[in-house]
């Protein structure tokens, strides 16, 4: 049985506030580990990636890691292989763990299947981001001291939105109170179920201790697809402006944003804003995970796969 | 019209008890049955042998996957002395010289009678007619576009009409495509928590009332393949109260799982229409149950281990099940007291030779022997290498069944056991 991080419902409340705590001693120092001295991390990004990519890259090597960083353009990928013999092609090097990015859900699990490293899920489709709902939770709990009670409006395409699916699960395990907010062709049916309320009037976001804003996918609003009649008529009906925010209330954004969309630039340059911190907590997080999943110690385990 | 290996009959003799409770020793002799007498008591269980309506064979183009000899062999092993294959094959069963070609196979290597469906449009596309008359000549058993629907309401009702003209049923896969889109999965509370393109019942239900309001202004009767949807049922039901003739089938994998299996994102429990929920499992279970649904078919839809070892948004839609049809539901209904052994064996037997015009499996004297043995309480677990077909994608692997067939006799052959 191998530890894998493939979906935030692998975790437990006590997995989440060990890794939160493991990431809050990581940001406090700047000290390199010999956790993965002498051991590969395999990072695969089938789809293209900033800030994942570069955080785990740079939390393998803090962890002393030897790293190979595979993208699908270059790769054998675009010669017709498959993933799994892709995956039993890097398997052979005998990696410590294996980071993948996928635009199809169900990615990971395959991979988890072929290999015998550890696994974390860096996205696959529009199922799972599990580490990005770490680190929002770690820039949370470094803002507000605490999860528990916290109200967050997730506002936007939820429907398209990985983030929003494993950080309504994440909340939901450490006790805080989501509202998906958006357009109802956009807020799938059936979403309540893992532990949230939905409203469609942007009014709904006004209680909430942080708005977070989720990208709308501009490729996926072609006219003709008709989630919105036009991102010009989202823009005025759910974008967040300054005017559509309390005082002291905060915004967050997983990025890459799409300014004057989504999110007015006044607020995401504004004091309120977290995203910058959010991306200084995915180094941390990521550090965490890593170190948590091969660090024998570890009492309380992520749910094994075999 | 159904197609089988040339050649001999068989002479053989088989104990079991009946749906009706007594026990008999029925001898056949050259393939027909000769005598029914009293024997002793045994738990075994002997029943008119399974038809299945709707099996992919894949053949011509992907042999790879599965046969004619392949299919049928599997087909044996499940218990069926007849079986329908779907015509959404490269090329398509769409003109009478390919239908000529798979009856010709069929005689050199079908071990259990084997019919063919064709399709209701050209190439499957849709939009002109194939020529119906003809391929009912050269022996096509209903016609259909599986595996798509016929989009067009005014497409439709043309095949309905000319239909009339072969004798023959329609069969149709019921989706609404612009409702459907790229759906993957079940719409609702797994599909939201999965990320997955969400295909609603209602992309069944909605072309389901459509078929049916033009069947019954045409007066023609159809049959609808592989219901999954509670809405479906419930259209089915008022159509046929108001005297539309109109069959229907379900698939055990309907039968038995619900979308939260597919939490584990295994392609093989991905699937055309796709597994729903609870509530629509047990309107199906009722449906089949009361009659409303007749039919049990397998939708046997064999693919390549390369094509379903994919992460689940990749892997294409189906899932084998000649082999485990009888097990399954026996464990998963009859075991569970959901459904009586004589209710399923009817549902798997005469249920679909009535609805495709198929000549009924009977134990009777004087008739060509179609028999299946089943012991009720052998426990087997499904595996990869314990099929006949020439896939293993099976939504069962793993699984521990109650229920086994011991010996299949088809057209007065004993092809299994």
């Amino acid at each position: 049985m191998k530890r894998h991080l493939l979906s935030v419902a692998d975790l437990t409340r006590d997995d989440v506030e060990r890794l939160l705590d493991s990431a809050t001693a990581f940001e406090a120092s700047r000290e390199k580990l010999d956790t993965l001295r002498g051991r590969l991390v395999v990072n695969l990004f089938f789809e293209a990636s900033t800030r994942t990519s570069s955080s785990f890259e740079l939390a393998a090597k803090r962890l002393s890691a030897d790293t190979l960083s595979l993208k699908s353009s270059g790769s054998s990928v675009e010669k017709g292989e498959s993933l799994k013999d892709t995956i039993l092609t890097l398997g052979a090097y005998d990696p410590a763990l294996v980071v993948i990015r996928h635009p199809q859900a169900g990615a990971p699990e395959l991979v988890a299947r072929h290999c015998d490293a550890h696994v974390v899920n860096a996205g696959d489709g529009k199922h799972q981001h599990p580490t990005q709902a770490l680190l929002d939770l770690h820039t949370l709990r470094t803002t507000f001291g605490r999860l528990d009670g916290l109200h967050v409006a997730i506002v936007g395409d939820v429907l398209h939105s990985r983030v929003a699916r494993s950080l309504v699960q994440a909340l939901d395990l450490v006790g805080a109170h989501v509202t998906l907010v958006g357009p109802p062709p956009l807020l799938p049916r059936g979403i309540e179920s893992l532990g949230c309320t939905t409203a469609t009037e942007i009014d709904a976001i006004r209680d909430a201790d942080v708005v977070y804003v989720l990208r709308m996918q501009r490729e996926r609003m072609l006219a003709g697809a008709n989630y919105v009649p036009s991102l010009r008529e989202y823009s005025s009906r759910w974008g967040i402006t300054p005017e559509r925010l309390r005082p002291g209330q905060k915004v967050m954004h997983p990025g890459p944003m799409n300014r004057g969309v989504e999110i007015d630039a006044r607020v995401a340059d504004s004091a309120d804003s977290l995203v910058t911190a959010q991306v200084r907590s995915g180094l941390a997080v990521r550090t965490a995970v890593l170190h948590d999943l091969v660090a024998a110690a570890v009492a309380a385990p992520m749910k094994a796969v075999a | 019209m159904l197609f089988v290996r040339n050649g001999y009959s068989d002479s053989l003799a088989l104990e079991g008890r009946l749906a009706g409770g007594e026990c008999v020793r029925v001898t056949v002799e050259n393939g027909v049955i000769a005598r029914i007498e009293p024997a002793p008591a045994t738990s075994r269980v002997l029943a008119p042998a399974f038809v299945d309506p709707h099996v992919h064979l894949r053949t011509p183009g992907r042999e790879d996957e599965e046969t004619i000899a392949s299919g049928t062999a599997a087909a044996a092993a499940g218990g069926y002395c007849a079986i329908l294959a779907m015509p959404n094959t490269d090329p398509v069963v769409d003109s009478a010289e390919v239908l000529r070609s798979l009856a010709a196979t069929a005689r050199e290597e079908a071990l259990v009678p084997v019919g063919f469906m064709a399709s209701i449009s050209k190439g499957l596309a849709g939009d002109e007619l194939t020529e119906m008359a003809e391929l009912a000549d050269a022996g096509a058993a209903a016609f259909t576009d599986d595996g798509r629907p016929v989009v067009s309401a005014g497409m439709m009702r043309r095949a309905l009409q000319y239909g009339a003209v072969t004798g023959r049923k329609l069969a149709l896969h019921c989706e609404e495509p612009t409702l459907s889109r790229d759906g993957q999965v079940h719409e609702g509370a797994v599909a939201a928590a999965l990320g997955l393109a969400p295909y609603p019942s209602v992309a069944e239900s909605a072309m389901v009332e459509r078929d049916l309001s033009l069947a019954a202004y045409e007066a023609r009767p159809l049959h609808l393949m592989h219901l999954s949807a509670r809405e479906s049922v419930e259209a089915l039901r008022t159509a046929r109260g108001r005297g539309v003739e109109a069959s229907a089938e379900v698939t055990p994998h309907h039968l038995v799982l619900t979308d939260e299996a597919i939490r584990s994102l295994d392609p093989n429990l991905k699937m055309n229409p796709p597994l729903r929920g609870d509530d629509d499992r047990r309107a199906l279970v009722d449906a089949l149950r009361d009659g409303t649904i007749g039919c049990v078919a397998t939708d046997h839809a064999p693919h390549s281990r390369e094509e379903k070892e994919t992460p689940f948004e990749a892997a294409p839609f189906g899932v084998t099940g000649l082999e485990t049809a009888f097990a399954a539901l026996n464990t998963h209904l009859v075991e569970l007291g959901l459904l009586s052994l004589e209710t399923l064996l009817k549902r798997m037997s005469a249920g679909p030779a009535r609805a495709l015009g198929l000549p009924e499996p009977r134990i009777e004297v004087g008739a060509r022997a179609n028999l299946v043995l089943l012991d009720l309480e052998e426990e087997w677990t499904v595996t990869e290498d314990g099929f006949r077909s020439r896939s293993a994608n099976s939504w069962l692997l793993g699984e521990r069944l109650r229920g086994r067939v011991l010996t299949t006799v088809a057209d007065g052959r004993r092809v299994h056991g």
